[in-house]
């Protein structure tokens, strides 16, 4: 199985939960359970999560707030997102338009409020996807706003501290910076926190839409919060009726998926499955039905197709499909 | 009755015996394995467990590395 794994350099982890133990776990390429990973995309759902958390600390009121009510400094008559709601950012139909993404140019369109605001609209909020990192990072502005930290600062105290996140074993947090861990190279397009593994803009803003890193184990203490609903140990970390209104289909993707609140819905393939994806393989598989749940980290490529088309199509599936014939 | 072979780690003493080169696992598939599981959360670390006491084996797992 190993053997099967090295021959695709890409994959770095994969990790199966099952009943809330690990029953599968496997390192490749130099990676381990304490090397931090750049999830890339995945930091969408976590920022998708801390707005439940707001929700349930009651800093957010609604979903169907104005984007720019938690901005009054800005003068709507400068751009067109008058009727984005919070909810059209968080499934990716706020209709704005950004330009293409560079390294350049995302740091360069986040520079100011106002520009991130006056994107021109293209099409109706709530009608269209476009995939955008733009909208996810004005979440991030939207959360810090509320809570009066960064996005990140905000995660670890309501989200992070709670589930053992960005701690090692004996809870100590941040792992990384006394040896018990190791961090991944900060993700290309943001600029580095300092202190936590999670990038920023030049404005010092927590970037929503990538550059956190985490383990995976970590990555699989996140998805376990889904499975069970936002509860952990106890406690409703993230409402319930948030976990469910992430996980329900607002439109359709080119990746054959539906797309809640920054998470992938995958009913066509499967009945109540869904999917964090990030850039070049970093995922979280949520299989709330079978109490499972399926971590994989990669190596991204551009010039391939992603390290995880045939681990989930010719390995988690058939898996899957084995399990509910027994 | 579901046999494997020695040398895998089973943590649970009441879903098994050791008969001489062989470890037999009673009852588990189903309820009767996942009942001696202990209730956790894995906010300090997540607990490994052999995957037969969920009713897996390491064979179903043969698929999540095949390659085309």
């Amino acid at each position: 199985m190993q053997r099967c794994a090295q021959e695709d350099e890409r994959i770095h982890s994969l990790l199966l939960v099952r009943s809330g133990y690990i029953v599968f776990e496997e390192y490749y390429h130099g990676w381990s359970q304490n090397k931090y990973h750049n999830v890339n995309s995945v930091t969408k759902s976590v920022t998708s999560a801390l707005v439940g958390v707001a929700l349930r600390e009651k800093l957010i009121d609604t979903l169907d707030r104005p984007l720019l009510s938690f901005f009054s400094e800005y003068d709507a008559r400068n751009g067109e997102a008058d009727g984005v709601l919070l909810r059209h950012l968080l499934s990716l139909t706020s209709g704005l338009v950004s330009p293409p993404g560079d390294i350049d140019t995302f740091l360069e369109h986040t520079a100011s409020l106002e520009r991130i605001l006056s994107r021109p609209a293209k099409h109706e909020p709530g009608q269209v996807f476009a995939y955008d990192d733009i909208d996810i990072h004005l979440v991030s502005l939207v959360l810090s706003r509320v809570t009066g930290m960064s996005t990140a600062a905000f995660a670890l105290a309501y989200l992070f501290e709670p589930l053992g996140i960005w701690c090692d074993e004996q809870g100590e947090p941040y792992p990384w910076q006394h040896g018990k861990a190791s961090e991944d190279t900060p993700h290309p397009w943001g600029l580095q926190d300092g202190q936590l593994l999670w990038s920023v803009d030049r404005q010092g803003n927590t970037i929503g839409a990538f550059g956190l890193q985490l383990t995976a184990r970590e990555m699989a203490k996140f998805g376990y919060l889904y499975v069970k609903r936002g509860i952990w140990d106890g406690r409703q970390i993230i409402p319930a009726e948030y976990v469910q209104a992430s996980i329900r289909a607002y439109s359709s993707t080119s990746k054959g998926a539906d797309y809640g609140y920054c998470w992938y819905i995958l009913h066509k393939r499967r009945q109540n499955a869904y999917l964090a994806l990030g850039f070049g393989g970093q995922l979280i598989v949520c299989l709330p039905d079978l109490d499972m749940l399926f971590v994989m980290t990669a190596q991204p490529t551009i010039e391939r197709p992603p390290a995880h088309s045939n681990v989930l199509d010719k390995g988690l599936w058939p898996l899957v499909e084995a399990l509910e014939a027994k | 009755m579901l046999e494997t072979k020695v040398g895998f780690s089973v943590y649970f003493s009441k879903c098994y015996k050791k008969q001489s080169e062989k470890i037999v696992i009673f009852e588990v598939k189903g309820c009767f394995a996942m009942e001696q599981l202990e209730a956790y959360w894995p906010t300090s670390s997540w607990r490994t467990v052999a995957p037969q006491v969920l009713g897996m084996q390491p064979a179903d797992f043969a698929t999540l590395c095949a390659r085309g």
